[in-house]
């Protein structure tokens, strides 16, 4: 592994208000969050040159995906995390398209390899400790860059947007489509 | 909307309470669910419940929400003829039009090649009846999420000290003074594992978070030590060496219960190198570590049987047995093995300055040594030495994916378990106490075939689709040395797997190495988005034809409750329930609920009914398996076996009349039997009364020191969880190990890597 490409360890973790990728669907945990973050130490983010909130591209030996970054002192300086499942593809989970899931929230696991680059044990061996077979999520390395000026403010890579199934409610229900300071305009609060 | 100070939701419609159990994460708390007019209302934690204690979470009180998704599935579905798979172009079909479907290509693959049928599965929790249904039908191609989830964890501790952490172990914060969490974030236990800081910290107990993000429970440490990733293990070899170099190791604890001061054969150039000197006795059938090896006696300066009253043996030196074989007690081999790990050493990997891990380790020994607790419970050791007390060493650790998603998380976690090993903190007061069923043997006795002869149409496997190989000669694989499994688990490659390898099932499938197979059924697995690595490539395999124009992967099944990423690739889609709307056992022959004092399984008991055309999961096997005449499920003359799931669940027994089924409580004819009896046919009903679960708890004195305590073996025994009651001695040095590294180096007598 060329660490000098890449330099930073990125890692995921469960966040406490979704499991993996169970929630999504539910209106009531939505309120919480929609989407995730790349989080960043500061110090980090200086160095590869954007500003907290910016538009960054995470790209390891296999793949990158464009997402948003947000700073943090509570990660050491050479690792990047994100919250695990909360990026969607379109339209799944019984979200619209447009959804922040899928347009704001990002999955990490494209840039994770299944399979070594071939070496002398195999062309093919699994990305997994030699014992047990267990998947090695957390090896992985990566660089990040911010994303150029005009690039669209959506995550990447994007995918067809899946279609609704026989059997499924036709839409969300406007009583599950509610977010907190939604009416804040009709009642006149003022920011 | 209503005034709720003048108007109860009660003062319109019929409002009940119902409990069962929760399943928003996996930590399965037990909840009471409102309903009016049989909706539901409104869900809170069970006081009640020994898990959580009355607690709940967010996502626990938002399952209403999930009952009444967008995305629920209320229809099975066929891809529409001529539409390309991951197009979403599904048609309704009926549920029998559905399982002729299934039955008709699975009893051609069954008669044909079983192991052209592969059962996957994601965070199911009932993973004993799936696993069994693979074994029934045939195929090794089965496991559950466990090889891309935390296998290391379970392997690693499991290998080393019979038992892990989560459901089958944990720290005892009730009396530790120090805890030191490693790699956790919002892990499982969830809502316990916060009743349980809470309190600890309230007492004045100390709390170190060694992780490099701060999040989840180390919001509330007492210190962050920010690591790089994947350096935990050098970080526990420095502390290892530090407690070492410092004696603040529990030297009576090593002896006693571990293979410390077992001698152990030091000559390269020997077959049998690095291996324990053993000497002839009469073994159990079936226990591979049996109490036939070596201490040298300080007194005599010889070598002597160990555990022989009255002798205390070196831990360190090295040796020459009377018939002249080198040998080193395993203790010194620990000690060569970290001489170099130094706290410098450590700093550079780890980002951890020397200072801070000698601190550290400093810390641990201490409160370990000098803060002893003892409490006044009597036991017996299997050696026949009465105790008057249980001492406790109060520094307890837990660690999850943290230090297991590595590819060098297996030693990281042996590591770990060495550490709390040190500090004699195994199934003590303050330190690590198992769950029933664990303690197990190490490895634990159930292994899987070892042969491609195992496989053989319309026949079940022989032997089980997971277990835990103990030497070579145990894995699956066939003459010339390849994987008969799909996904290459307990192959040369990935010896000890014990949980498979789900990440790689769809790429090899894709591939056709080590072969291709027809049929694949992911049941709640997300393999097509967030469960799979290497995703976006995933989802390519999933549609990829071969030259003749057909899906490489044929048939792909999936079965969930929720228009999953996963539904838009399936050919058939069998719509589940949601957990308000099923049974389900969290049992004693899978992963229950178990609390440190004793056996806790419980169960799911539907609150509502299925939406649409939902099924069961459960049901859909049971049906299967009856239809496909699978031994288990049917009788000697074909016909159905059980009505229906909750049925299995009552009437099943391991063997027949063995008395142990899926469920341990309310047993017997009347329900008068606990843990083992014959089957209840209100068994359901008694669960219900009782809040959905069944807490047995141990006698004081088989409640500590389990590996070795002699009641609780017999006991456990008797109870069908060990096979055979010897000492559960932990493995400070892996013999396990060493076998296959010899097999490696062309040593070994029986299987070597081609």
């Amino acid at each position: 592994m060329d660490t000098q490409t890449y330099p930073l360890n990125a890692l995921t973790q469960r966040p406490m208000a979704m499991y993996h990728s169970w929630d999504s669907q539910n209106a009531w945990l939505r309120q919480i969050h929609t989407h995730n973050y790349l989080f960043v130490n500061p110090r980090t983010a200086e160095a590869n040159g954007f500003g907290d909130g910016d538009w960054i591209w995470i790209e390891s030996p296999i793949n990158k995906v464009r997402c948003m970054a947000r700073f943090s002192e509570a990660v050491e300086p050479g690792t990047v995390w994100t919250w695990n499942a909360i990026g969607k593809a379109a339209g799944s989970w019984g979200l619209s398209p447009k959804a922040n899931e899928s347009q704001k929230g990002f999955l990490l696991n494209h840039v994770i390899s299944e399979e070594l680059p071939p070496c002398e044990a195999g062309e093919h061996m699994s990305n997994s400790d030699p014992v047990t077979g267990q998947a090695a999520w957390f090896d992985v390395r990566v660089r990040i860059y911010p994303a150029e000026a005009g690039e669209p403010e959506v995550t990447s890579p994007q995918f067809k947007p899946q279609k609704r199934v026989p059997g499924q409610d036709p839409k969300r229900g406007k009583w599950q489509a509610f977010v907190a300071g939604a009416f804040r305009k009709k009642a006149k609060i003022q920011e | 909307m209503q005034d709720p100070t003048s108007r109860s939701d009660s003062d319109q419609g019929r409002v009940e309470v119902k409990e069962t159990t929760c399943y928003m994460c996996a930590c399965r708390c037990g909840i009471r669910v409102t309903l009016r007019d049989g909706e539901i209302r409104h869900i809170e934690g069970n006081p009640d419940h020994p898990l959580n204690k009355g607690a709940i979470c967010a996502k626990g009180s938002s399952g209403i929400m999930k009952q009444y998704s967008p995305a629920r599935l209320t229809k099975p579905l066929l891809r529409k003829q001529g539409a390309e798979r991951g197009s979403s172009e599904f048609e309704e079909i009926s549920w029998e039009h559905a399982f002729e479907l299934i039955e008709g290509r699975l009893s051609k693959i069954r008669a044909e090649d079983p192991k052209k049928f592969a059962l996957f599965t994601g965070r199911d929790q009932m993973q004993a009846l799936t696993g069994m249904f693979a074994k029934q039908f045939g195929t090794p191609n089965y496991s559950a999420h466990g090889g891309f989830c935390s296998v290391n964890m379970a392997a690693g501790m499991i290998y080393t000290i019979g038992g892990s952490f989560w459901e089958f172990g944990g720290p005892d914060l009730d009396r530790a003074k120090l805890f030191i969490m490693i790699g956790t974030a919002e892990d499982h236990h969830s809502n316990p594992l916060k009743i349980a800081l809470a309190d600890f910290k309230r007492r004045g107990g100390r709390f170190i978070s060694i992780n490099p993000i701060r999040t989840g429970y180390s919001a509330i440490a007492d210190e962050w030590v920010p690591i790089k990733p994947g350096t935990d293990g050098a970080l526990i070899m420095a502390i290892t060496h530090e407690l070492i170099k410092q004696g603040l190791y529990d030297r009576d604890f090593l002896i006693k219960y571990t293979n410390s001061a077992e001698l152990v054969v030091d000559d390269p150039s020997r077959d049998d190198h690095g291996l324990f000197r053993r000497f002839e006795m009469h073994i159990e059938e079936g226990c591979f570590d049996p109490e036939n090896k070596l201490w040298w006696d300080i007194d005599l300066d010889r070598e002597i049987s160990t555990h022989t009253p009255g002798v205390d043996p070196r831990l360190m030196g090295e040796f020459k047995l009377e018939d002249g074989t080198p040998v080193k007690p395993a203790f010194q081999l620990l000690k060569d093995r970290v001489e170099e790990y130094t706290p410098e050493w450590a700093a550079h990997i780890t980002g951890i300055p020397a200072d801070t891990i000698r601190r550290l380790a400093h810390e641990m020994g201490v409160v370990a040594r000098d803060q002893k607790i003892e409490l006044p419970i009597q036991w017996t050791d299997t050696w026949g030495n009465d105790h008057d007390s249980v001492i406790g060493n109060p520094v307890a650790f837990h660690a999850m994916r943290g230090l297991a998603a590595h590819s060098n998380g297996f030693q990281s976690i042996r590591a770990l378990s060495i550490l709390m090993t040190l500090l004699g903190t195994i199934d003590r007061p303050g330190g690590f106490r198992h769950k029933a069923p664990f303690p197990r043997p190490i490895p634990p006795c159930p292994k899987p075939p070892n042969g491609p002869e195992a496989v053989q149409p319309n026949t079940p496997l022989d032997g089980m689709p997971l277990g835990w190989p103990s030497k070579p000669d145990d894995l699956f694989v066939d003459e010339d040395g390849e994987a008969v499994r799909l996904d290459k688990a307990f192959s040369w490659e990935y010896p000890l797997s014990v949980h498979g390898l789900m990440h790689n099932v769809i790429t090899n499938a894709w591939r056709g190495d080590p072969y291709k197979i027809d049929t694949l059924l992911l049941f709640m697995a997300n393999m097509a988005w967030n469960s799979s690595m290497n995703t976006e490539n995933v989802r390519k395999m999933l549609t990829d034809k071969d030259e003749s124009g057909e899906y490489k992967i044929p048939f792909l099944i999936v079965a969930d409750a929720f228009q999953s990423e996963t539904v838009a690739f399936a050919d058939l889609v069998l719509p589940d329930t949601t957990y308000l709307e099923r049974h389900d056992a969290m049992s004693m022959l899978d992963r229950p609920i178990s609390e440190f004092d004793g056996p806790v399984d419980s169960v799911r008991i539907p609150v509502v009914p299925p939406r649409g055309d939902c099924k069961p999961f459960q049901e859909v096997l049971i049906e299967l398996g009856s239809r496909l005449g699978l031994p288990a499920f049917v009788k000697e003359d074909g016909s159905r076996k059980f009505r229906d799931y909750p049925d299995f669940i009552v009437n099943y027994e391991t063997s027949p009349g063995s008395g142990i089924g899926f469920l341990a409580g309310w047993r017997g004819k009347g329900g008068e039997k606990f843990l083992k009896g014959d089957p209840n046919p209100r068994q359901w009903e008694m669960y219900k009364e009782n809040g959905c679960f069944y807490h047995y708890e141990l006698p004081k004195s088989y409640q500590y020191m389990r590996n070795w305590n002699r009641g609780y073996l017999e006991w456990a025994r008797a109870h069908s969880m060990i096979r055979y009651a010897e000492p559960i001695t932990i493995h400070l040095y892996s013999e396990v190990l060493q076998r296959f590294r010899l097999a490696a180096q062309g040593k070994w007598p029986g299987r070597i890597p081609p």
